[in-house]
C-alpha cells in the first residue's frame, strides 16, 4: 500500500492535501512550477520537484512531467486536487498504467460523467431527478421537435450537444419561433463545435444551485454527506457556499441524497464526488457530476466532522469507510467565502507580493490558505488565495462569526475581494438565504445603478 | 511510418548535439545510416579572450531527476573546471528512471564550476554547471 503521495496541484488545495497526508503519516512529494517555488507547501513537503516554467501547460497540466516526477521521487500515488488534470480520464488511466494509484474514481466513471448526455442517461436509470427533456439528440423533423417541446412545457432551452460554458444555447418561451431557432442552433453548433446535434431541456428561470457530496469506498459502501447551497455566483463562478441549504425540505433532500448513492452504486463510483442540481419550486434537477474534491468541500467537513480529503486517501488505499449512513451527523451551519486576489469592484486579477497577511481565528473559524506574508500570487493561475469558513450552531451565528473574521483578515500588497464579501454580508437577501443563482449579479447591477 | 526528411534533419541535430557520430535505423524495407562529423564540435583553440567581468552563464537542468556528472558507463565526468566547451556540449545527465536526459551548455566558454552533485535530486531550473563565456 502506498505511503508516499505526489500532489499534482498548487495553491490552497496542495496545502490541504499535504495536511491530510501528513496527519496520516504519509510522505508528500510536491511538484511545482518556477512561479510557485517559494510557496509554503513546497517548503513543507518531504520532497519538492520543480518540473517546469510558469505556464500550467508545462507543469500542472503536463502529464508526462508529472509521471516522470512520480518515478524520480518514488511516489506511489497521485492526488490531482481540483481543476487541472483532476477530471481527465486519460490522466487517471495513465497514472494507473504507470503502476501508480490515482486518488480518485476509475477512469471510466470520469469519462461517463464528462459526457453530458451519457451522464444524464446514467442518472435517469438510477432514479436521480433530471431536467425534463429527452436524454438524446433531437430528431430532424421540426414537427416532432414541436411535440417534444410541448410535452416538456415552455420555456425550453435548446443546447448544442458539443457546446458548454453558456455557448451554443437558445432559450425559447413559445412555439412560434421554435423551428427557426432550431435551425439556427443546429447551424451554429455545426460551425462552432463540428457537431450539429442539439438537445432540448426545460429552462429554469430562477433556480438555486444545490449539490450533494458523496463518498464511496472499494467495498460497496456508498454514503452521501449532506447538501451544499452554492447559489451565490458570478459568471458561473461560485463566490460563497454553505451547508446545509436553507429552507429546503429535509425529507426531499434525503430522497435526492439516496438517489445519488444509488447512482454511485450503479456506475461503480469510488472516492469523493459531487452531484450538482438546479432546484426550483420544490424540485431537484440533476445537471452534472464532479468526479473530484471540490473547492467548497470544507463546509461539509465542518457540519459532518468528516475529513473528506483523508477519506479520499483512505479509499484509494483500499480501506473501508468506517461510518454508516445513519451515523452521519449534521451539526450547525457552515459558510465559505472564497478569498480571491482581485479587485473587489471590477474583478480584475491582482497578482503580486503579499506584504501583510493577518489571518482571523476564534471559535468556528477556519482559514484554508497557502498564503503567508511575503508570498507571491503569480499571474499565471486562478486568483483563489484562500477560503474563510465560518461555522456556528445556526446560520445567523455562522454569519456573525464570518463578519468578525472578515474584519480581522488583513491582506496588503495585493487587492482582495474581502470588501465584496463584507457587502454581501450586509445584504438582507443574502442574510435571509434561499436566493437564486442570478441574485449576486442582479444585486451588483442594482448597486452600480444606484450610484 | 516512412522517415521524412525533417526527421532526418532532427536526428542529425540530436546526434550533433549529443556527440554521437553514427546511427543506423532498420525498419522493414528501409535502412537509414546517418554519419555526422562531430570533429568540428571540439572547441578550436581560439584566441583566449580575457574575461573582462565576472559574468557567468549557468547550464541548468530542464527536467526533474537525479543528476549524474558522468555517463553511467564511464568514470570521467563530462566536464571539469577549466575545460573549454562549445555551446550545446553535454555537461551532465539527469536520470529519470530508465531515461537519461542531457544537461547542455547554453553557451561556449570555460567551465568555472560544476555545481550539481552526482546523485542529488534536481528539478527544472536547478543550476548544474557555471560557465565563463568566451569574450
Amino acid at each position: 500500500m502506498f505511503d508516499k503521495v505526489l500532489i499534482a496541484n498548487r495553491g490552497e488545495i496542495a496545502l490541504r492535501i499535504q495536511r491530510a497526508c501528513r496527519a496520516m503519516g504519509l510522505k508528500t512529494v510536491v511538484i511545482h512550477s518556477v512561479a510557485d517555488s517559494d510557496a509554503r507547501y513546497v517548503a513543507l513537503a518531504d520532497q519538492a520537484l520543480c518540473i517546469g516554467p510558469a505556464p500550467a501547460s508545462s507543469t500542472y497540466l503536463n502529464v508526462a512531467a508529472i509521471l516522470l516526477a512520480a518515478e524520480v521521487s518514488g511516489a506511489q500515488a497521485i492526488h490531482p486536487g481540483y481543476g487541472f488534470l483532476s477530471e481527465r480520464a486519460e490522466f487517471a488511466e495513465r497514472v494507473a498504467n504507470a503502476g501508480l494509484t490515482f486518488i480518485g474514481p476509475p477512469a471510466d466513471c470520469i469519462r461517463t460523467m464528462g459526457d453530458k448526455v451519457a451522464a444524464k442517461r446514467a442518472m435517469r436509470l438510477a432514479g436521480v431527478p433530471c431536467v425534463p427533456g429527452p436524454d438524446g439528440a433531437l430528431p430532424d423533423d421540426p414537427a416532432e421537435v414541436r411535440a417534444i417541446a410541448r410535452d416538456i412545457g415552455y420555456p425550453v432551452i435548446i443546447k448544442a450537444a458539443g457546446g458548454g460554458g453558456g455557448r451554443g444555447m437558445r432559450i425559447m418561451r413559445s412555439e412560434s419561433a421554435l423551428d427557426e431557432a432550431l435551425a439556427l442552433t443546429r447551424a451554429e453548433a455545426s460551425k462552432a463545435f463540428g457537431n450539429a446535434a442539439v438537445y432540448i431541456e426545460k429552462f429554469l428561470e430562477r433556480p438555486r444551485h444545490i449539490e450533494i457530496q458523496v463518498l464511496c469506498d472499494q467495498h460497496d459502501n456508498h454514503l452521501w454527506l449532506g447538501d451544499r447551497d452554492c447559489s451565490l455566483q458570478r459568471r458561473n463562478q461560485k463566490v460563497v457556499e454553505e451547508a446545509p441549504a436553507p429552507g429546503i425540505d429535509r425529507a426531499l433532500i434525503g430522497r435526492v441524497g439516496a438517489s445519488c448513492v444509488e447512482a454511485c452504486r450503479r456506475i461503480g463510483y469510488r472516492g469523493a464526488g459531487t452531484f450538482e442540481f438546479l432546484y426550483e419550486d420544490g424540485q431537484f434537477f440533476f445537471i452534472e457530476m464532479n468526479t473530484r474534491v471540490q473547492v467548497e468541500h470544507p463546509v461539509t467537513e465542518m457540519t459532518t466532522g468528516i475529513d473528506i480529503v483523508k477519506e479520499q486517501i483512505r479509499i484509494a488505499r483500499g480501506e473501508q469507510l468506517g461510518i454508516a449512513q445513519g451515523d452521519i451527523a449534521r451539526v450547525g451551519h457552515a459558510v465559505e467565502f472564497r478569498i480571491n486576489a482581485e479587485d473587489p469592484v471590477n474583478f480584475a486579477p491582482s497578482p503580486g507580493t503579499v506584504t501583510r497577511w493577518d489571518v482571523p481565528g476564534g471559535m468556528g473559524i477556519r482559514v484554508d490558505s497557502h498564503i503567508v506574508a511575503g508570498a507571491t500570487v503569480p499571474r499565471h493561475y486562478d486568483s483563489l488565495i484562500g477560503k474563510l469558513i465560518a461555522h456556528g450552531s445556526t446560520r445567523d451565528e455562522a454569519l456573525a462569526r464570518a463578519r468578525v473574521a472578515l474584519s480581522e483578515l488583513r491582506a496588503e500588497g495585493i487587492r482582495t475581494n474581502v470588501p465584496l464579501h463584507q457587502a454581501i454580508l450586509a445584504d438582507p437577501t443574502f442574510c435571509r438565504g434561499g436566493y437564486d443563482i442570478h441574485h449576486l449579479e442582479h444585486w451588483m447591477n442594482a448597486k452600480v445603478a444606484a450610484q | 511510418m516512412p522517415i521524412e526528411i525533417t526527421d532526418i534533419e532532427r536526428l542529425a541535430q540530436i546526434l550533433a548535439r549529443s556527440g554521437v557520430d553514427t546511427i543506423e535505423i532498420e525498419e522493414p524495407g528501409l535502412t537509414l545510416k546517418l554519419v555526422v562529423d562531430t570533429a568540428a564540435r571540439i572547441a578550436a583553440p581560439a584566441t583566449p579572450a580575457a574575461p573582462t567581468t565576472d559574468h557567468f552563464v549557468t547550464a541548468k537542468a530542464d527536467v526533474a531527476g537525479h543528476f549524474l556528472a558522468a555517463h553511467p558507463w564511464q568514470d570521467k565526468p563530462f566536464v571539469a573546471p577549466g575545460e573549454r566547451i562549445e555551446a550545446g556540449a553535454i555537461v551532465g545527465l539527469v536520470k529519470i528512471g530508465l531515461l537519461y536526459a542531457p544537461v547542455v551548455a547554453p553557451t561556449a566558454g570555460t567551465v568555472d564550476a560544476v555545481i550539481g552533485e552526482t546523485g542529488a535530486m534536481v528539478g527544472y531550473g536547478t543550476p548544474i554547471v557555471r560557465i565563463r563565456p568566451f569574450n
